[in-house]
């Protein structure tokens, strides 16, 4: 069970306030509802490039981290296809200084033009680093690519190219802070050694005069129904053929998303699971054979990712792979649905063992719209039968509903091809 | 009414605190059980640390790291699946670290299940089967994973740097192979297997557990036929730090990873508490004068740092960065840069009072959850560090002077004693 107390100001901020006091020190949270899911499909990227000017100074303070430096305190932040979320983890003494620099960015950023710049470069690093100057790196650009045609999971959150944050203007860097960077469109989340009287009286002071803006109405196209298998080839300079499958599957407020959950972990969770059994350990025919489920907001995908021992050509190991996973749906038995329920049971008590962890997930199932699934969660993975594992997977693990990516490495075809 | 947002709000700077020690026992077997208890979750962490240092010569490459990957590769009661599929069903996840002067076993558990699954390590250390079929497998996947690696910059880029400061044949300096795989036999592998099961065991436990659940573990480590051995410990010698600069190619790069540093003392040195101040100060942080330069003023890079490593016998200083290939010079450039500054200029109090602040705020947040407060200390315990070692550290965070500081960089950091490694091709 995680304590927390909501309420939420007038300009619309929802603050939700979770002690313990267990060391000197609090959290500042606060998640902005949007991801790079809002973005135009010509301007890819941007969320995550506008999270860096996030740390490029702010209307009233030159520097947001050296303040923060100077009071003990940390912070970080992330950007994924739902969201983007802010931390600052700091001695609970000098929490009004997180309130300070926080609340600051969200009245105004400076806007200065060679943050940008440098910003704009040092994300391009990023893209590179991340994503191109890795083997397989790439590998979620094909796949979101195929996956999806509508919906805007259709690229990543670095961006579908380079060019796109090449082009980022200072005019859509303002337009965007205007319509997504509001009080009523985001979460505060303050745990830790606080109070909840203190964190009301700092949240009124710091974010109470924050005008609230124009409510952001999500409006995303849905994925239409998948009604043919779709598959991509590409080639890279990788040592091993690689194969990538994914189903579509429903969004994380669906009944049926548990069940997914634990089918993806039963097939493919760790070195006990079906596929990995199969496909690595009996027949050797995989390196690494996993099976996991994206966990997006809007319906996601169930993907199967496995690279290709020496000479296995990749027909081959998609094949074993189809047969294994089918073999494994024909024969889901109770003991296996037990031990996912189990390790999920684990899972989660292990992600509430740190405090800040604590506070980002109070944030997440607020942004989903409901705080208090974060204490459901237990109950709806109990709630699991071996009859919704059988549904779910007749129902979304469909070859007509999948894309499949061959990963084809140029040196394992040269071997072949010489045989 | 808008409250004054130009001026920063009052702060308190942060004091020394205790940091919570382990309770500790000496079981009648010779196994020495640290633990604590602590937390909300009813979740544990339990370590099996072997002290059984990686003694292998060039010959034996990589004996070692699948000896102890081995371990978990089946029993003479149950088979590998079996064994694994049992760790699961108890929501239980098993981890294996094989490492240079030591290695463990690490189970990550719900409170309840200790007692189920710690009898799993007895096995693995008692009666681990080393069957030849999941030899070949996990030799298999040793090295596909080795390939892999081998296609990033940042790998060859730090396994080039260790061999060059460490030197080929030491156990720190070389990087596992997939050619070394192929030279290796299950006899050999096996061979090792005694050596582990002869070393004096370290368990440390944390989380959030009853006594009930304690007395379990305690009532199951007493079972073990634990050893009592430490073995020898690795060589501490080593080439004299040089200047060099070696470019490792590999083509089709983006970007080139970049490795600055030498061989150095380990946390038990006398100079080893202001040397981390001055890391910390050159790159150890986002508001580092590497970070600020590179990535803030010049978007070269998106991110560079300075770390220390701590060995046994020995540690390492080394910066790090992945960079635009056409600016891997400029880079170096500026590192230099940066480096003749601290040895030149004594830090100004401002800077050194954000990185005092910082650096114990900072260790203030590594010790909030057991199983930190466990790893912390088990670096104290494993290095047979002084009791008193994290108010030593906050102590010299709290006072270290610029001049130390300076002079850390002037005696460590010549460039003539520095090694540069370029990772991926110009």
């Amino acid at each position: 069970m995680i304590q927390y107390e909501k309420f939420t100001l007038s300009n619309g901020l929802q603050v939700l306030v979770h002690e313990d006091h267990t060391s000197p020190l609090a959290v500042l949270n606060v998640l902005y509802n949007v991801g790079s899911k809002d973005e135009d499909e010509a301007r890819t990227g941007f969320a995550h490039l506008f999270e860096h000017l996030m740390f490029g100074g702010s209307v009233n303070i030159a520097s947001f981290d050296e303040p923060l430096q100077k009071v003990g305190g940390e912070n970080n932040a992330f950007t994924s296809p739902d969201l983007t979320n802010y931390y600052i983890t700091l001695p609970s003494a000098n929490l009004e200084t997180a309130f300070w620099l926080e609340s600051d960015r969200m009245l105004s950023l400076s806007f200065d033009p060679k943050v940008l710049e440098v910003q704009r470069q040092v994300v391009i690093e990023e893209f590179k680093q991340r994503y191109l100057n890795q083997p397989y790196g790439d590998t979620w650009l094909h796949m979101r690519e195929m996956a999806y045609t509508t919906h805007p999971y259709r690229w990543p959150t670095i961006g579908k190219e380079i060019a796109h944050i090449e082009q980022a203007t200072m005019d859509d860097v303002k337009n965007f802070f205007k319509r997504f960077y509001i009080p009523n469109n985001a979460i505060l989340v303050v745990g830790g050694d606080v109070a909840v009287p203190q964190v009301k009286a700092l949240a009124e002071k710091w974010f109470g005069t924050i005008p609230a803006g124009v409510p952001y109405r999500r409006a995303l196209p849905a994925e239409p129904v998948q009604q043919t298998p779709r598959r991509k080839v590409v080639q890279a300079e990788v040592p091993l053929h690689a194969i990538v499958k994914a189903w579509h599957m429903p969004g994380k407020l669906s009944d049926d998303y548990y069940a997914c959950d634990l089918l993806g972990d039963i097939l493919g969770r760790g070195k006990s699971s079906r596929l990995y059994q199969a496909l690595v350990q009996e027949q050797k025919l995989f390196s690494s054979a996993s099976f996991f489920n994206m966990g997006s907001h809007d319906p996601g995908l169930m993907v199967f990712e496995g690279k290709l021992n020496k000479g296995v050509r990749l027909e081959e190991g998609e094949a074993a792979m189809m047969q294994a996973l089918e073999k494994a749906l024909q024969s889901l038995n109770q003991a296996e649905l037990e031990k996912s329920k189990i390790q999920a049971e684990s899972t989660l008590l292990f992600g509430e063992v740190e405090l800040l962890e604590r506070c980002m997930n109070l944030a997440f199932a607020t942004n989903l719209g409901n705080t208090e699934l974060i204490n459901q969660e237990v109950a709806a993975i109990q709630a699991v039968q071996l009859e919704d594992l059988r549904r779910v997977a007749s129902l979304y693990l469909k070859e007509e509903c999948s894309n499949c990516l061959w990963y084809q490495s140029k040196q394992a075809e040269a071997a072949q091809a010489s045989i | 009414m808008q409250p004054n947002r130009l001026e920063a709000p009052p702060f308190q700077a942060i004091q020394a605190f205790d940091v919570p020690f382990l309770k500790q026992e000496k079981l009648g077997n010779g196994i020495e059980l640290f633990y604590y208890n602590g937390g909300q979750s009813e979740v544990a962490k339990i370590e099996f640390f072997l002290l059984q240092a990686n003694q292998a010569s060039e010959r034996l490459r990589g004996q070692n790291t699948l000896a102890v990957k081995m371990l978990q590769e089946g029993t003479m009661r149950m088979s590998a699946s079996v064994l694994q599929e049992f760790i699961a069903a108890q929501g239980a996840f098993l981890e294996l670290n094989p490492g240079h002067d030591r290695s463990s076993i690490v189970l990550y558990s719900l409170s309840r299940k200790l007692r189920d699954v710690v009898p799993v390590v007895r096995e693995m250390l008692e009666s681990a089967s080393f069957n030849a079929s999941e030899f070949d497998n996990v030799c298999n996947i040793t090295r596909q994973n080795l390939k892999v690696s081998k296609e990033k910059t940042s790998f060859l880029a730090s396994a080039a740097f260790r061999e060059k400061i460490f030197g080929a044949n030491h156990p720190y300096g070389f990087t596992l192979a997939p050619e070394d795989i192929d030279q290796i036999t299950l006899e050999s592998v096996k061979s090792f297997y005694p050596t582990l099961q002869k070393s004096k065991l370290y368990v440390f436990l944390s989380g959030k557990f009853s006594t009930q659940d304690l007395d379990a573990v305690r009532f199951e480590l007493e079972k073990f036929s634990a050893g009592s051995e430490q073995g020898p410990s690795v060589s501490n010698s080593f080439p004299e730090p040089s200047f060099s600069r070696t470019v490792v190619e590999k083509s089709g790069n983006m970007q080139c990873s970049l490795r600055v540093g030498r061989v150095l003392f380990n946390a038990a040195h006398p100079d080893y508490f202001p040397f981390v101040m001055m890391n910390e100060i050159l790159g150890g942080y986002f508001g580092s004068r590497l970070m600020q330069n590179l990535r803030e003023d010049k978007g070269l890079t998106y991110g560079i740092n300075s770390n220390i490593v701590s060995y046994q016998k020995a540690g390492y200083f080394v910066i790090g960065t992945d960079i635009k290939k056409e600016d891997a010079e400029r880079a170096l450039d500026e590192i230099r840069k940066e480096i003749e500054l601290m040895q030149r200029e004594p830090v100004q109090s401002s800077e050194l009072e954000t990185v005092r602040n910082y650096m114990l705020g900072s260790f203030a947040n590594s010790l909030t959850t057991p199983f930190a407060i466990a790893d912390k200390n088990k670096s104290i315990v494993l290095n047979q560090l002084p009791l008193d070692y994290f108010q030593q550290y906050m102590h010299a965070v709290k006072t270290t002077s610029p001049e130390k500081i300076q002079e850390m960089a002037q005696r460590y950091l010549s460039y003539s004693s520095l090694t540069e490694i370029i990772g991926g091709s110009l």
